[in-house]
């Protein structure tokens, strides 16, 4: 299956926390795609929020994201939106 | 009997009334073993459960729509975590594969959650354990059939106090008639602190016990600027409020009139009364309160407010419009005052990138920062300098600690004019350069710092903290932080002594210089100049100009005998309201 993959930091100063995470389930749950966090030697599915937020992703860290499906483009546009914001979502 | 508790005031306000205790029981799940035949109808209970706790927080999310967005997209992330695995799936199989009752499973599942949460390092995502918690309650709760509502409850408009609220039930609370928060838990940052705010209902957080001290019905005063609760107040604690209230809204038509009256005793005594800012937007009010100059324009706003590192003239716009708006008046402004971790993504000095800290307020910041990136020092340097032909200039430098660091800025300077006289750029050769004295080892070392430099700027809410070694936002000791500890005041009297002796001039910027009862004190120490929020400085003009020097001096002397910050307090709550009625109140 085709994929994409990114690396991003961290931009959030608070790291991803509760809001950030929620936000990216939501983009995972938005598009016909699949979102993955590849951080060290796991890869965590966006729509598991707890499994997200255990991670402990704080400001800065670099992480790689992948995507797959119909929709992986614009999944990955928005996921690499919300990690290049500062602000909360 | 009335007593003072101390927090961390999380959203501004003062009021008072009478309070309505929620506590919170510990649920404790009971365990029980299922026959086979019960399994399923257990799961389908649970499964029951969770969609029951979804459906009000969707409920409770549609009630209060847009306008508390901060808040909603919390209520999202808890909505989410009801359908996690982690909780969902994990507790059902517990229950299947157990043969046990649903509370226990998810007990057992919230177990392992925090295990994995333990391990986190970070506070911020680590404190996202409490949220899942309150999920875990929800569903908990309507396991057990509870669904009783306190709150709705309260008839009379009430200060609730509480170890912590979920977001939910702080939000639910708008519709109550909720007066003011107090927690246990928590810091400014907490969820009770951002619904708050953003209901703009003040609050405390952190004071540890009060579920435990105090109980429904009793009265309080809750003061969301200082972080102080007192306990039942005396009727006369309670009219000197209710009256202070009423003199602070009738005073600040009355204070206009000081705007443009010098700054200055009976006697002729004269303070600079300057303006703390960041912004060029705030030059308006620091000239409608009648400041006389800036006494700290933190500098950071330019190298955030783009996403990247700024170039020199975005920085001389700045600096330029800063100073000639106020000539001739002073303008201090503080080099980059951040630490490296903010920067981890636009400078890099030698290709590394600046980690997360440990312990960020001893570490890699200020002039530090700027002293590990020249080049990027060098452009603000040349920036400010350039700038100086525009106004009266005093660049001031953070964080320093030691005689070392002084003499290194003042190579890179001299670097820069030089450059500059090359290249026939004008500046003006008397600006000021003045140390921040925040670190205590610039208070020891202050005569031999005096000597290399044109000013001092004591910066009090880093100076107490690093010499109370005490960390504000930490619930726990925050109540310790005291500016008026003697320990304080002696730093600062030692400071200006030390200052003077050489014949500069020392001025102090934090928190206190804006605050009567603490710039009353520090007019007594002998400061040269006081810099505070604009809207602040009516307030202390009108009690300068109340005094004279004599008595000032008096205050000074006294304070400095006291023993530790309670003498120090008790002393100003006699002294005070015989010099400033006004201010402190008929004694």
């Amino acid at each position: 299956m085709k994929q994409l993959e990114k690396e991003l930091t961290v931009n959030n100063p608070n790291g991803v926390h509760g809001r950030v995470a929620s936000h990216l389930a939501r983009i995972a749950g938005a598009y016909d795609a699949t979102v993955h966090i590849v951080y060290g030697k796991t890869a965590i599915d966006c729509n598991a929020i707890l499994d997200v937020l255990s991670m402990g992703l704080v400001y800065g860290t670099r992480l790689k994201i992948r995507t797959g499906g119909r929709e992986m483009k614009k999944a990955m546009a928005e996921v690499e939106q919300l990690f290049s914001r500062r602000e909360d979502p | 009997m009335p007593r003072t508790l101390y927090g961390i005031g999380a959203s501004p306000g003062v009021v008072v009334g009478r309070i309505l205790v929620l506590r919170r029981h510990t649920r404790r799940a009971g365990w029980y073993h299922l026959p086979p035949q019960q399994v399923d109808l257990e799961v389908a209970r649970f499964r029951q459960a969770a969609a029951m706790a979804e459906d009000e927080l969707v409920r409770l999310r549609s009630q209060f729509a847009a306008e508390l967005a901060d808040s909603m997209s919390i209520i999202d992330s808890h909505i989410l975590m009801i359908h996690d695995r982690m909780i969902l799936d994990c507790s059902i199989e517990i229950i299947t594969e157990q043969k046990i009752n649903a509370e226990w499973a998810l007990a057992q599942a919230l177990l392992r959650i925090k295990k994995k949460f333990d391990r986190i390092a970070d506070p911020y995502i680590k404190a996202r354990y409490n949220d899942i918690k309150y999920v875990a309650d929800r569903v908990f709760g309507l396991l057990s059939g509870r669904e009783t509502d306190e709150l709705t409850a309260a008839g009379e408009q009430v200060i609730v106090v509480a170890h912590d609220f979920s977001p939910e039930e702080a939000i639910r609370m708008r519709s109550e008639n909720i007066l003011g928060f107090i927690t246990e838990k928590g810091g400014v940052t907490s969820h009770t602190a951002i619904v708050a705010r953003s209901l703009g209902i003040p609050a405390v957080v952190g004071i540890e016990h009060i579920t435990m001290d105090c109980a429904s019905g009793d009265t309080v005063i809750l003061d969301g600027i200082s972080g102080r609760v007192y306990l039942d107040p005396t009727p006369d604690q309670r009219s000197r409020f209710l009256e202070n209230e009423k003199r602070q809204r009738a005073s600040s038509e009355e204070l206009d009139f000081y705007t443009y009256l010098d700054s200055e005793t009976v006697d002729g005594y004269r303070v600079r009364l300057a303006a703390n800012i960041e912004m060029l937007d705030e030059l308006d009010s620091v000239l409608r309160y009648g400041g006389e100059g800036i006494g700290l324009f933190r500098s950071e706003f330019d190298y955030f407010s783009r996403g990247g590192e700024p170039d020199e003239e975005v920085l001389l716009a700045t600096y330029r419009q800063l100073l000639e708006t106020l000539a001739p008046m002073p303008v201090t402004i503080r080099t980059l005052d951040v630490g490296g971790d903010k920067f981890s993504k636009y400078v890099h000095a030698d290709g590394a990138c600046y980690d997360y800290e440990r312990n960020p307020a001893m570490g890699l910041r200020s002039i530090r920062f700027s002293l590990r990136e020249p080049a990027l020092f060098k452009t603000q340097v040349r920036a400010m300098l350039r700038a100086s032909v525009y106004g009266h200039l005093r660049i001031l430098l953070p964080m320093i600690s030691s005689l070392e660091e002084v003499r290194r800025v003042k190579e890179i300077m001299d670097g820069v004019r030089h450059e500059l006289t090359r290249d026939h750029v004008p500046f003006d050769s008397r600006v000021e350069i003045g140390i921040m004295i925040e670190v205590p080892s610039t208070v020891i070392m202050a005569d031999t710092l005096a000597a290399e430099v044109d000013f001092f700027s004591i910066g009090t809410n880093d100076l107490i903290q690093y010499s109370l070694a005490i960390d504000r936002g930490n619930e726990y000791v925050a109540h310790m932080y005291e500016p008026l500890h003697p320990a304080v005041l002696r730093m600062i009297r030692q400071t200006v002594d030390a200052g003077h002796a050489n014949g500069i001039e020392v001025a102090l910027c934090g928190e206190m210089a804006g605050e009567a009862m603490t710039a009353a004190v520090l007019l007594g120490l002998g400061l040269d100049e006081l810099s505070m929020r604009p809207p602040a400085i009516p307030h202390v003009k009108r009690l300068l100009r109340n005094s004279c020097s004599r008595q000032l001096a008096e205050l000074g002397e006294q304070v400095l005998q006291c023993r530790d910050g309670h003498e120090v307090r008790e002393f100003l709550a006699s002294y005070l309201p015989w010099f400033y009625p006004q201010e402190f109140g008929e004694p």
